[in-house]
C-alpha cells in the first residue's frame, strides 16, 4: 500500500523539468512590447504609431480638436453646429460629461503613454542599428527625441487646456497602473516639458523626414513655453534659433504648383505643405495620402472650415460636383470665422484676398463651360444669433481647399487627404514678436511683425504700434484656424474679454460664457475612476 | 470485472455488472465442450413465455475447471451435461436479469427471466476511470439508453435536451444541423467567460462540435455536476462535464447492424404578417406615398411570400452500418455513417460522413492497446436567405426579373429594399474534415494486484476550408465588383496522460486510487483572404489574385496545460464512502504571476439501505445520502490576454508610401488566473418498491469568485479599462429525477422518466464600488447586486395614453402613443425609470417521458417545459421602419378600439413609441417534443424467418408536434423571432442486425 502511495505520489509531482518553459505564452500573430523594442526598426514602427496617433488633432472624423481651441473664440463660432460643438455657443452646455472634452483628454493621456513606452523602453539592450557607434547614438537620438518632443507637445494641450493636470511620465503596465492620480502642480509639468523639448532640440536635426518632428518644432515650443513662463530672453533665443538657421524661410514670393496661376505667396503655402514642394516655410507637416493608400485618413479642417456651400439656396440649384470641383471641395462648415476677425484685415491685406478668403462662387457657363461665371456672393448678414446657424453664405478662408484629383464624383464629399502644414516659420516669427514685445524691444519686434506683413502686402507699422491687441489680431491675420487660438488669448489672459467682445454669438459674461471657461473642465469618467484619491475639477464647473 | 455482453443484438447498452457472470465465460464459443455425465436440458422464456433463442446457460464452477455451457436455441431449448447434482446453473441474456438455478434432481431445468431493471448497478464512467454506481459521492447523471432511443436524431446535444435534471439545453434557432444550441450545466457562474461544459470524449477533451459526433457511436454519456464529481478536471471543471463513451466491441461472433431512417421537416408557427393588400391600405391610411412597385402590385394583386420562397420542405436522412464483435484477445467496433440533411431554409445543408474504428488488442497478458479513432468529414457549404429580410420584406415588392433571375432591389425604397433571397445565389463552400484518434496502452502489472497504468493519448486534427464568391448577380458583389472570401483553419490538439491505477479490496474495506499526470497543447492557426472588383464572374471563388483590393490576414494561437491530479475513493463494507480528489492546473494563458491552481474537492457517501436498521425496511432497496464540497475552476482567461498586445495602426511618409505603426492601448494583468466555483452538493439516491421507484434529489448552492470582468480606470493610464479577476455571484439550485415503472402486467409495461431542475443565480459584486467603498451596480451592463446575471432592464411599458396631454412626465404626447412607466414617480421620465422587468433564466426546467411496451410494441411521448423566462418579442416593438417594411399585426390602438395594449399605427414620423419601449413577453412553454412508436419483431419470428437476422426493428418518430404556449411569434425557445422558423421533423426508420 504504502509503495503504491509512492509510486502514485512519484507521478503526480513528476514536474517535468521544465514546467514553465512549456506554459510559456509565444504568440506569433501579434505584436507585443517585448519583441517590439528590440531594434531601431520596432522603434521607428512606434514612431510611427505614435505619429499616427499625434495627427488625429487635424483628421479626426468628429473635428473635435480644432473647435476645442477655436470655436467659441473671438475669432471662431460654430455654425452648421453638430450637439457636441454647442457648448461652445452657449458655454451653459460645456460641463465634466462634454464627449469631445472627455475625448480629447482620453487622447492625450493615450498619446502620452505612447511616447513613455518608447523612452522608457529606449534605455534597455536595443539594437540601434546604423553600422557605426555614432549611427546608432544619432538613431536613439532621433527616436527618444521625436517621443519626448511629442509627450511634451501633449502636455502642451493638456496644461494649456485643462490648467494642472496629473503628470505621468513612465510606461504604465498592468502592475504600475494607478487610481490615486493627482493634479501636479504647472510648474512641474512645465519643467518636464522644458527637458523633453531640449533634449529633442540637441539630439534631433533642425531638419528631419517630412512628416516627422525635429529640432527647429522642439526650439518652437520652448520659445512659447519660455514666453508663458514669462522667459523673454530664452523666447527670443529659441525663436532666433529657428529663424536664423537658415534651414527655414518665410515664403515671399510665388513658388510651387501652382505659380503659374493667379494667387498670392501666402497661399501657395496650403498648396504645398511640404518642403519638397519648395515650401522653406514649414516646420512640421503632418503627413497623409489619398483614401486608397493604407495610411490615409480624411482631414478634418476641411469639414471643419470649408462651408456647405450647396446648401444655400441658388447654389443647391447647380450640381454639387461640378460646384465643389471650381469652388475647393465641400466641407460641413462646423465653424466659422467671426466676422469680426474678418474685419481685421485691411482690404489691401493678400491674406484676405479672394485667393486667401472665399468671397464669390464660380460655375461653368451653361453652353461654355471653359467661361466660369459667378453665380454666388458670399456675405455676413445676420441679425440675430439664429441667422448665424446653418448659415450657407458666410466668407470662409481657402486654406483648406481640396478637390480629389483622382475620382470627380467625390468632389461632393467632405473629403480631404491633404498632408496638413501644422507648424510653420511665420508663428515663430509672431512668438518672437511677443516675447520682444515683452521684454520691451517694440523696435525689434515691429522687423518681425513686419517682415510677416510684408510678404503679404499689408501695411508695414512702427514700434508705436506693437501692443498686446495688435500681436494677438496679427496672429489671427495670419494663422487663423491654423493657431491653437484658446492658448494664445489664455496666455494673455484675454479668452473672455476678446470672444465676448467678437464672437457674434457670444452674448456675455454671465449668460452664456463665465471667467472659468478659459479652462476645460476635467472629465467626470477621470474624477470617477480615480477612486485612490480626490481629482480636483476645475474651479466653475461641477 | 469484465463485462460480458456475449450474443449483444445491436443495442445500446449500458455497461453492467450482472455480478456473477464468469470471465472465462468469453471462450465459451471457442472451447464448447462437455465433460459431465447428468444431461440436463429445458426452456429459456421470457416473462411472457416468449421463448428466448441465443441465451447462456453455463455451468457455475466445475470440477476440472473447464468452461462448461451452451446456448439456447431457436426455440429456446437447450441441453447440457453436468458433473452432478450439485451443480449450478447460470442463465443469462442480455437485458434480462441473470439467474441461478441448483440443478439437484431435476432432468428438466426451466428458466424464465425477468427484465432487469437497468441502473441497478451500472459502472458509470467517472473520469480518469469508472465506479459502480453505488460506490459513487458525487452528483453524477446518466442518460438512459431508453431515452436515448426514444429520440432518434442526428443531433446529440438535441437528445440531450431534457433529459437530465441539472442540464440545460437551449435550442437557439433553427438550422439543418441542429447545432445552434446553448449547454448549460447548472446554469450560468460566470458573468464574462464561458460557460459552456468541458466535453470528454473517451476520455480526451472533445474540441469539435457536438453536432459532429454520430449518435448511434455513442454507448454512454455521464453529466458530472457538482465540485467533487468534475474536480478531476481541476480549472475546467467549473461548467459541469459531459462525458461521451463510444462504442466498443464485445467479445462474440460480428454482429451486423444497420440502421436507416429518412424524415422530412415541415415549418411551424410562422408569423402572419400583413398580406400586401392589408399593407398597401394601412400605408395609404397613415397618408404615405406610395411607390409605383406598390401601386402596380397593389392593382394586380401581388402578394410576395417572402419566407415562402426562402423556405422549402426540409429533407434528412440518416444511414449508419456497424460491425463489432471480437475474441478474447481482440475486440473492435467499426461503424460508417452517412448523414444528409436539407432544412427548410433554402441554402442550409448539412452533409456528415463519419468513419469509426474502435480497436482492443491484447498485447500480451498484461499489456492492452486500444484506440478510438474517427474520421468525420462535414459539408455545410450553401447559404439560406436572409430571414431577417424576408420576414418583413415589402410584400408588394418583386422578387424575379422577367428572365427569371432575382432582382436586387425588390422595390424602391434605398434602404429596405434589397432581396432578401439573395444569399441564396451566393457561391459558397464550407467543408470540414477532423480526424480523432485516441489511444492508449494498458498495463495490468501481474505482481501488484489492482495496478494498473494507462498510458492514454488524444489526438486531433481539423482542417476547415471556407469558399465564398458574391458575383455579380448579387447586391453585394455588384457594389464590390464580385467579392471573394477564402478561409483555411486548422486545429490540432494533443494530449498525454499518464494514469495510475490502484484498486484493491482489504477485507470489508474497498480503495480506489487514481493519479494522474498530464500535458496538452492547442493550436490554431487560420489564413484568409478578402478580395473584391473582380473582372468577371467565371472563376467564382478560385480567382482571388486577380482582384482589385485582396486583403490577407492570418491568426494563430497556441495554448498548453499541465494537469496533476490525485484521486482517492474509500468505500467500508459498501455503506461508508468518500471521495477526495485534488487537481493541480497549470494554462499558458494564465497570467505569469499565477501559472498554477489547485483544486481540492472532497465528498462523502452513506448508503443507508446497507445498515442493519434498515434491512427490515423492504421497499427501500437503495438509499444513499451524498455530501460533497470542492472548488472548481473556470479557465476564462483566453491566449494571450494578459499580454497586453500592441495595436497597430498607419502612417504614411512624403512618397505615400505606408508607414506601419504600433502603439499601446490596453494594459494586461500579469495575475489574471482562472474563476474559482467552490460548491457545495447534497443528494439522496433512493431505489424502491422491488426498484420500480427509483430517483435522486440534489440541493446545491456555489460561489463564483474572482470573475473575469473589465474594470475601468483612469484614462490617465493610457487605456481605459483593465481585465481582472474581480466580482462574485452565488447560484444555488435544486434537481429531481425519477422513474418509474409504472405498470408490468405480463407483457406491458409503463415507464414514467421525469426530471425537474431550478436554479437561481444571482450577482454578490462586480468589483465596482461607490463613494464609501460599498459595492454597486454596473448598470451599462445590466449587472445589478442581489438579482441574477441576465435581467431585462429597461424603460416600462404602462399602457397607452387614451387622450392627447400636453404635460406629462414624458412631455407632450398623443393619445395612441405608449405610455411610459414612471416608475420612481417623479413626474420626469428619465434613466432612473428604467426597471428590471424580468429574468431570462426560467423558473424551472422539465423533462417527461412516458413509455409504454407491450411485447415488440414501444411506444413514448417526451414532454418538455421551460417555465417563467421573460423576453423581449422584437416581433409586437414598433419601429420607424415599421410600413417601410411589413410587420406583425398587433390590435392597434385606435379611437374605436381605445385599447391599453399597443400603440397606435402611425407613419414613422410621429414619435408614437418614444422611448422605444421593448414589449416583453412570458415565453414559457410545454412542448410535445417527441412521440416514438417502434415495432421489433419477436426472436422467435426472426427465428423462423432463418436467414440470420437478430433483430428488426421499425420506427416513426415526430419532433415538435406541438407547443402550448402565450407566446407570439416563431418560438418562445428561439432568441431571434426574425430568423428561420421552426420546424416540426418527421422521420421513418429501421434497424436491421444480423
Amino acid at each position: 500500500m504504502k509503495k503504491i502511495l509512492s509510486i502514485m505520489g512519484i507521478l503526480v509531482l513528476l514536474a517535468s523539468c521544465n514546467e514553465d518553459e512549456f506554459l510559456k505564452e509565444n504568440p506569433k500573430d501579434d505584436i507585443f512590447a517585448e519583441n517590439l523594442f528590440t531594434t531601431y526598426e520596432g522603434f521607428s514602427n512606434a514612431l510611427y504609431g505614435l505619429m499616427d496617433r499625434v495627427r488625429l488633432e487635424t483628421t479626426n472624423d468628429s473635428e473635435c480638436f480644432s473647435a476645442l481651441t477655436n470655436t467659441g473664440t473671438d475669432i471662431g463660432f460654430g455654425n452648421n453646429t453638430p450637439g457636441v460643438h454647442r457648448a461652445f455657443n452657449d458655454y451653459n452646455l460645456l460641463n465634466a460629461e462634454h464627449g469631445d472634452t472627455e475625448w480629447f483628454f482620453s487622447w492625450l493621456y493615450q498619446v502620452i503613454n505612447s511616447a513613455n513606452m518608447i523612452i522608457t523602453r529606449a534605455e534597455g539592450d536595443i539594437n540601434w542599428q546604423g553600422g557605426s557607434p555614432e549611427a546608432a547614438a544619432r538613431n536613439k537620438g532621433y527616436i527618444v527625441g521625436s517621443a519626448r518632443l511629442i509627450r511634451a507637445w501633449a502636455y502642451r494641450h493638456l496644461t494649456n487646456s485643462f490648467g494642472p493636470v496629473p503628470l505621468n511620465k513612465t510606461e504604465v503596465n498592468g502592475l504600475n497602473y494607478r487610481d490615486d492620480w493627482t493634479r501636479a502642480p504647472l510648474t512641474e509639468i512645465h519643467e518636464l516639458m522644458e527637458e523633453d523639448w531640449i533634449y529633442a532640440r540637441d539630439n534631433m536635426s533642425m531638419v528631419e523626414e517630412t512628416g516627422f518632428p525635429n529640432s527647429a518644432v522642439a526650439s518652437h515650443y520652448l520659445a512659447e513655453l519660455y514666453l508663458l513662463q514669462e522667459k523673454y530672453a530664452d523666447a527670443e533665443r529659441e525663436a532666433k534659433r529657428v529663424i536664423e538657421s537658415g534651414d527655414y524661410k518665410l515664403m515671399t514670393s510665388r513658388f510651387g504648383s501652382r505659380a503659374s496661376k493667379p494667387g498670392v505667396p501666402f497661399m501657395d503655402l496650403f498648396y504645398n505643405d511640404n518642403r519638397e514642394d519648395g515650401n522653406m516655410e514649414v516646420l512640421w507637416t503632418f503627413n497623409n495620402a489619398h483614401e486608397t493608400i493604407l495610411g490615409s485618413r480624411n482631414g478634418g479642417k476641411k469639414n471643419m472650415w470649408t462651408l456647405y456651400a450647396s446648401k444655400g439656396s441658388v447654389l443647391k440649384k447647380v450640381n454639387a460636383d461640378t460646384l465643389y470641383f471650381h469652388n475647393g471641395g465641400r466641407g460641413r462648415c462646423r465653424a466659422s470665422i467671426s466676422d469680426s476677425a474678418f474685419n481685421w484685415w485691411e482690404p489691401t491685406d493678400e491674406r484676405f484676398s479672394k485667393h486667401a478668403v472665399k468671397k464669390f462662387y464660380l460655375y461653368p457657363r451653361p453652353g461654355n463651360p471653359s467661361i466660369l461665371d459667378t453665380v454666388e456672393w458670399t456675405r455676413m448678414e445676420y441679425e440675430k444669433d439664429s441667422d448665424l446657424e446653418d448659415n450657407w453664405y458666410w466668407p470662409w478662408v481657402r486654406k483648406y481647399e481640396y478637390v480629389d484629383p483622382e475620382i470627380f464624383a467625390n468632389a461632393d464629399k467632405p473629403i480631404s487627404w491633404e498632408s496638413e502644414m501644422y507648424l510653420r516659420l511665420a508663428d515663430t516669427y509672431l512668438i518672437l514678436a511677443e516675447a520682444l514685445h515683452k521684454a520691451g524691444k517694440n523696435d525689434e519686434a515691429a522687423t518681425y511683425l513686419n517682415t510677416v506683413r510684408a510678404r503679404s502686402k499689408a501695411s508695414l507699422i512702427n514700434a508705436a504700434d506693437v501692443d498686446i491687441e495688435f500681436i494677438l489680431k496679427e496672429r489671427s491675420r495670419e494663422l487663423v484656424t491654423e493657431e491653437h487660438r484658446k492658448y494664445a488669448l489664455n496666455r494673455n489672459g484675454v479668452f473672455v474679454e476678446w470672444t465676448v467682445k467678437y464672437n457674434p454669438r457670444i452674448e456675455g459674461v454671465g449668460i452664456d460664457i463665465f471667467e472659468h471657461n478659459n479652462l476645460l473642465p476635467i472629465p467626470q469618467g477621470v474624477i470617477d475612476a480615480n477612486v485612490g484619491a480626490v481629482m480636483e475639477q476645475n474651479p466653475g464647473y461641477l | 470485472m469484465k463485462q460480458n455482453e456475449f450474443l449483444k443484438v445491436g443495442q445500446i447498452h449500458r455497461r453492467k455488472v450482472p455480478a456473477l457472470i464468469l470471465t472465462a465465460l468469453m471462450m465459451l464459443s471457442f472451447t464448447m465442450a462437455s465433460f459431465g455425465q447428468i444431461s440436463i436440458s429445458g426452456n429459456v422464456t421470457d416473462e411472457s413465455g416468449e421463448p428466448i433463442p441465443g441465451a447462456t446457460v453455463m455451468e457455475k464452477v466445475t470440477a476440472s475447471g473447464e468452461v462448461n455451457g451452451t446456448i439456447t436455441d431457436l426455440d429456446g431449448n437447450y441441453s447440457l451435461s453436468v458433473d452432478n447434482q450439485d451443480a449450478i446453473l447460470v442463465f443469462s441474456f442480455v437485458g434480462m436479469r441473470t439467474q441461478e438455478i441448483t440443478v439437484g434432481n431435476q432432468a428438466s431445468v426451466n428458466c424464465s427471466f425477468e427484465q432487469e431493471i437497468i441502473g441497478l448497478d451500472e459502472v458509470i464512467v467517472v473520469g480518469y476511470g469508472s465506479q459502480k454506481k453505488s460506490d459513487i459521492t458525487g452528483a453524477v447523471v446518466s442518460i438512459g439508453e431508453d431515452i436515448m432511443e426514444s429520440r432518434p436524431s442526428q443531433n446529440l446535444e438535441q437528445m440531450l435536451q431534457g433529459s437530465m435534471a441539472g442540464l440545460s439545453v437551449t435550442h437557439n434557432s433553427s438550422n439543418a444541423e441542429g447545432s445552434s444550441n446553448n449547454v448549460l450545466i447548472r446554469g450560468q457562474n460566470s458573468i464574462s467567460a464561458s460557460n459552456t461544459p468541458l466535453i470528454i470524449m473517451d476520455g480526451v477533451e472533445y474540441l469539435g462540435e457536438m453536432s459532429e459526433i454520430n449518435p448511434q457511436d455513442v454507448l454512454s454519456m455521464e453529466i458530472l455536476k457538482d465540485a467533487s464529481s468534475a474536480a478531476i478536471y481541476g480549472s475546467r471543471g467549473a461548467n459541469g462535464v459531459i462525458l461521451i463513451t463510444s462504442k466498443r466491441g464485445e467479445v462474440g461472433k460480428m454482429t451486423v447492424t444497420l440502421n436507416t431512417s429518412f424524415g422530412f421537416d415541415q415549418m411551424v408557427s410562422v408569423p402572419e404578417y400583413h398580406d400586401a393588400k392589408t399593407f398597401y391600405e394601412i400605408k395609404q391610411g397613415r397618408g404615405e406615398t406610395m411607390t409605383p412597385i406598390e401601386d402596380e402590385g397593389y392593382a394586380t394583386g401581388r402578394d410576395t411570400d417572402w419566407l415562402g420562397m426562402a423556405t422549402r420542405t426540409g429533407k434528412r436522412q440518416l444511414h449508419n452500418l456497424s460491425m463489432s464483435g471480437g475474441t478474447e484477445r481482440t475486440k473492435y467496433y467499426l461503424n460508417a455513417s452517412y448523414t444528409s440533411i436539407k432544412g427548410i431554409s433554402v441554402g442550409d445543408n448539412f452533409d456528415r460522413y463519419l468513419f469509426r474504428i474502435n480497436l482492443d488488442h491484447k498485447l500480451n497478458k498484461w499489456i492492452t492497446f486500444g484506440t478510438s479513432t474517427q474520421f468525420g468529414y462535414y459539408n455545410r457549404s450553401g447559404r439560406p436567405a436572409d430571414f431577417a429580410d424576408a420576414h418583413r420584406m415589402n410584400p408588394l415588392g418583386i422578387p424575379y426579373n422577367d428572365d427569371g433571375t432575382l432582382r436586387i432591389s425588390v422595390w424602391e425604397d434605398g434602404v429596405y429594399d434589397k432581396n432578401p433571397l439573395m444569399e441564396t445565389l451566393y457561391i459558397s463552400s464550407d467543408k470540414n474534415r477532423r480526424i480523432i484518434t485516441n489511444n492508449y496502452l494498458l498495463f495490468e502489472f501481474p505482481f501488484v494486484k489492482g495496478l494498473t497504468y494507462k498510458l492514454n493519448t488524444g489526438y486531433n486534427y481539423n482542417s476547415g476550408l471556407f469558399q465564398e464568391y458574391r458575383g455579380r448577380n448579387t447586391h453585394q458583389g455588384l457594389q464590390s465588383n464580385g467579392e471573394l472570401r477564402v478561409r483555411n483553419d486548422y486545429d490540432e490538439d494533443w494530449v498525454v496522460e499518464n494514469i495510475l491505477s490502484y484498486s484493491r479490496e482489504f477485507g470489508r474495506s474497498k480503495i480506489f486510487l487514481t493519479a494522474l499526470y498530464s500535458a496538452q497543447k492547442e493550436w490554431n492557426e487560420g489564413h484568409d483572404i478578402l478580395g473584391n472588383g473582380y473582372p468577371n464572374d467565371i472563376m467564382t471563388y478560385y480567382q482571388a489574385a486577380q482582384g482589385v483590393l485582396i486583403e490577407p490576414s492570418q491568426s494563430f494561437s497556441e495554448a498548453q496545460h499541465l494537469s496533476q491530479m490525485f484521486r482517492a475513493n474509500y468505500t467500508f463494507d459498501s455503506r461508508y464512502l468518500a471521495t477526495f480528489t485534488v487537481r493541480r492546473d497549470g494554462f499558458s494563458a494564465f497570467g505569469d504571476d499565477s501559472k498554477f491552481g489547485v483544486f481540492p474537492s472532497v465528498a462523502l457517501g452513506w448508503n443507508i439501505a446497507n445498515e442493519s436498521f434498515m434491512e427490515n425496511v423492504d421497499p427501500v432497496s437503495v438509499l444513499k445520502l451524498r455530501l460533497s464540497y470542492g472548488v472548481n475552476g473556470n479557465e476564462a482567461v483566453s491566449n494571450y490576454a494578459t499580454l497586453p498586445n500592441m495595436s497597430k495602426n498607419y502612417y504614411v511618409n512624403y512618397n505615400k508610401i505606408t508607414l506601419v505603426g504600433f502603439y499601446p492601448n490596453k494594459i494586461g494583468d500579469p495575475t489574471l488566473g482562472w474563476e474559482p466555483t467552490a460548491s457545495f452538493n447534497a443528494g439522496l439516491d433512493f431505489n424502491m418498491f422491488r426498484n420500480r421507484l427509483r430517483g435522486l434529489v440534489d440541493v446545491y448552492q456555489s460561489k463564483t469568485t474572482d470573475l473575469l470582468l473589465d474594470k475601468s480606470i483612469s484614462d490617465i493610464n493610457g487605456a481605459t479599462e483593465i481585465t481582472q479577476n474581480i466580482g462574485e455571484t452565488q447560484n444555488r439550485g435544486i434537481e429531481v429525477q425519477i422513474t418509474s415503472i409504472n405498470m408490468a402486467r405480463g407483457a406491458f409495461t409503463w415507464r414514467t422518466d421525469f426530471n425537474f431542475s431550478h436554479h437561481k443565480n444571482k450577482i454578490i459584486h462586480i468589483g465596482l464600488t461607490g463613494e464609501e467603498g460599498e459595492y454597486i451596480d454596473d448598470v451599462d451592463n445590466k449587472w445589478f447586486i442581489g438579482q441574477p446575471i441576465d435581467v431585462d432592464y429597461d424603460y416600462a411599458f404602462d399602457g397607452i395614453w387614451q387622450t392627447d396631454s400636453a404635460s406629462t412626465p414624458q412631455g407632450p404626447v398623443q393619445a395612441g402613443w405608449v405610455k411610459v412607466l414612471d416608475a420612481n414617480g417623479d413626474s420626469i421620465i428619465d434613466a432612473d425609470d428604467r426597471i428590471i422587468q424580468g429574468q431570462e433564466i426560467p423558473d424551472f426546467i422539465m423533462g417527461m417521458t412516458n413509455t409504454f411496451s407491450y411485447k415488440g410494441f414501444k411506444f413514448s411521448f417526451f414532454l418538455y417545459s421551460v417555465v417563467g423566462v421573460n423576453k423581449k418579442n422584437e416581433l409586437l416593438k414598433t419601429g420607424d421602419s415599421d410600413f417601410r417594411r411589413n410587420r406583425y399585426p398587433v390590435p392597434y390602438w385606435t379611437p374605436e378600439n381605445m385599447s391599453n395594449e399597443y400603440p397606435k399605427s402611425a407613419p414613422s414620423t410621429e414619435d408614437i413609441n418614444q422611448y422605444g419601449i421593448d414589449f416583453y413577453r412570458n415565453a414559457s412553454f410545454l412542448r410535445i417534443q417527441d412521440i416514438n412508436l417502434s415495432y421489433s419483431l419477436s426472436n422467435k419470428t426472426l427465428s423462423a424467418m432463418g436467414i440470420g437476422i437478430q433483430h428488426l426493428e421499425l420506427y416513426a418518430n415526430i419532433k415538435n408536434l406541438h407547443t402550448f404556449t402565450k407566446w407570439e411569434g416563431l418560438d418562445p425557445e428561439f432568441n431571434d423571432q426574425l430568423n428561420v422558423p421552426q420546424t416540426r421533423q418527421f422521420l421513418l426508420g429501421l434497424k436491421l442486425s444480423f
